[in-house]
């Protein structure tokens, strides 16, 4: 998991990652890097500050193909978007 | 990858057609992952799986599932996974470690409506708790059972083989392996070139006399910290000094308790005795 350094995260934060997940989404993880990493820095790139929170909690759904994962956030307005992520990260549930 | 039925899935799950299209949409992969006995089971013990993102818990292995439920209700905490099936995925050794030092430093875990604090089940949040407390940072788990400083807790319904803590790790494991060793075969000879030296060093002393408590044998003992068995040694050799006035009868039975000792694998070094000035001993027990 050390791929996820490059996009901020820490060693203790992919520690508990690791301590706290199933092992089979995991090893689907560590299967797919280069999706994963694409679905993170597009969420980066879109100016989504607690992309780091979202991926910690909804990990599985970065497993999606990348023009699906592009397609759900570019339903809306992109800072409208940014805000309701920072306030609650659950809103990702409803897109 | 084996194909999986992923609507065999979703119509156990009883999702309603929103929440069924945003769960493919969303969580195809984790959906081929899920496994049906593990929804039964939890579905059991009154657990439900009500939203998409929650379906990671179930591509757990039943049987780690089964284990941190029985971990969890015997510590009467079997709410928090009816509260939240995600917390399945989490290492419920943490969540007790935190819970344990809520108990024990009368931090409110759960809130007014009886749900249970966040800060249970999140690092950064737990961090935040031990920092406004004082405290260094949450070593993760699993760590060694020296770092634990809570309440202890005897799971006494719970399953021998469940690994609930880790075992504390023996003050001297070696001393188990010393134990285990094979005993250093010492000549049957009072006499012998190795024991003579030490034993030579013990004519100073007078070791009949009752009321020098400082043996040669009692320091040495004292210098190693004496353990358990030593001790036996000891106690067996005040009633031989008290039994016997006879210089060579307790010359014998030091010479069994040095190779009592030597088996312990104890590797004494009894020369700094070789002086027996019984005021030297003195001086040198005052000093301690």
């Amino acid at each position: 998991m050390k791929f996820l350094e490059k996009y901020g995260f820490n060693k203790d934060d992919i520690a508990d990652f690791l301590n706290n997940s199933p092992k089979k989404l995991i090893d689907e993880i560590k299967k797919s890097k280069k999706l994963v990493g694409e679905n993170i820095n597009y969420l980066k790139e879109l100016g989504v500050t607690n992309y780091q929170e979202i991926f910690l909690e909804y990990y599985d759904m970065f497993l999606m193909d990348h023009s699906n994962f592009v397609n759900i956030f570019a339903k809306y307005e992109p800072q409208d978007l940014i805000e309701k992520l920072n306030k609650n990260i659950r809103v990702i549930e409803y897109l | 990858m084996e194909f999986v039925d992923i609507n065999k899935t979703l119509d156990r799950l009883n999702f309603n057609e929103e929440e069924r299209k945003r769960t493919i949409e969303k969580f195809y992969v984790t959906l081929q992952h899920v496994d049906l006995e593990v929804l039964d089971y939890i579905t059991n013990k009154g657990v439900d799986i009500k939203r998409g993102h929650e379906l990671k818990a179930l591509t757990m292995p039943l049987s780690d599932i089964k284990k941190d439920f029985d971990f969890i209700e015997a510590i009467h905490e079997a709410g928090l996974y009816v509260e939240k099936p995600l917390r399945l995925c989490l290492n419920p050794v943490d969540i007790y470690k935190r819970i344990g030092y809520c108990n024990a430093n009368g931090i409110q875990y759960k809130d007014e409506n009886g749900k249970y604090e966040l800060f249970l089940f999140n690092r950064n949040l737990w961090q935040e708790v031990l920092k406004n407390r004082g405290l260094g940072e949450e070593v993760s788990s699993p760590t060694p059972a020296e770092d634990f400083n809570l309440e202890p807790f005897v799971p006494s319904d719970l399953p021998k083989e469940e690994p609930v803590l880790e075992e504390v790790a023996p003050s001297s494991e070696s001393h188990e392996e010393e134990v285990k060793e094979e005993p250093k075969v010492i000549e049957n000879d009072l006499y012998s070139p190795d024991v003579v030296p030490e034993i030579d060093g013990l004519k100073e002393i007078n070791i009949g006399d009752a009321h020098h408590d400082n043996t040669l044998l009692d320091h040495s003992l004292t210098d190693i910290g004496a353990e358990p068995t030593v001790d036996e040694v000891m106690n067996e050799y005040s009633k031989v000094e008290a039994a016997t006035t006879d210089f060579q009868s307790i010359r014998a039975d030091l010479e069994k308790q040095l190779n009592a000792l030597n088996d312990l694998g104890h590797d004494i070094d009894f020369s700094k005795y070789d002086d027996m000035n019984p005021s030297v001993y003195e001086a040198e027990s005052r000093g301690r």
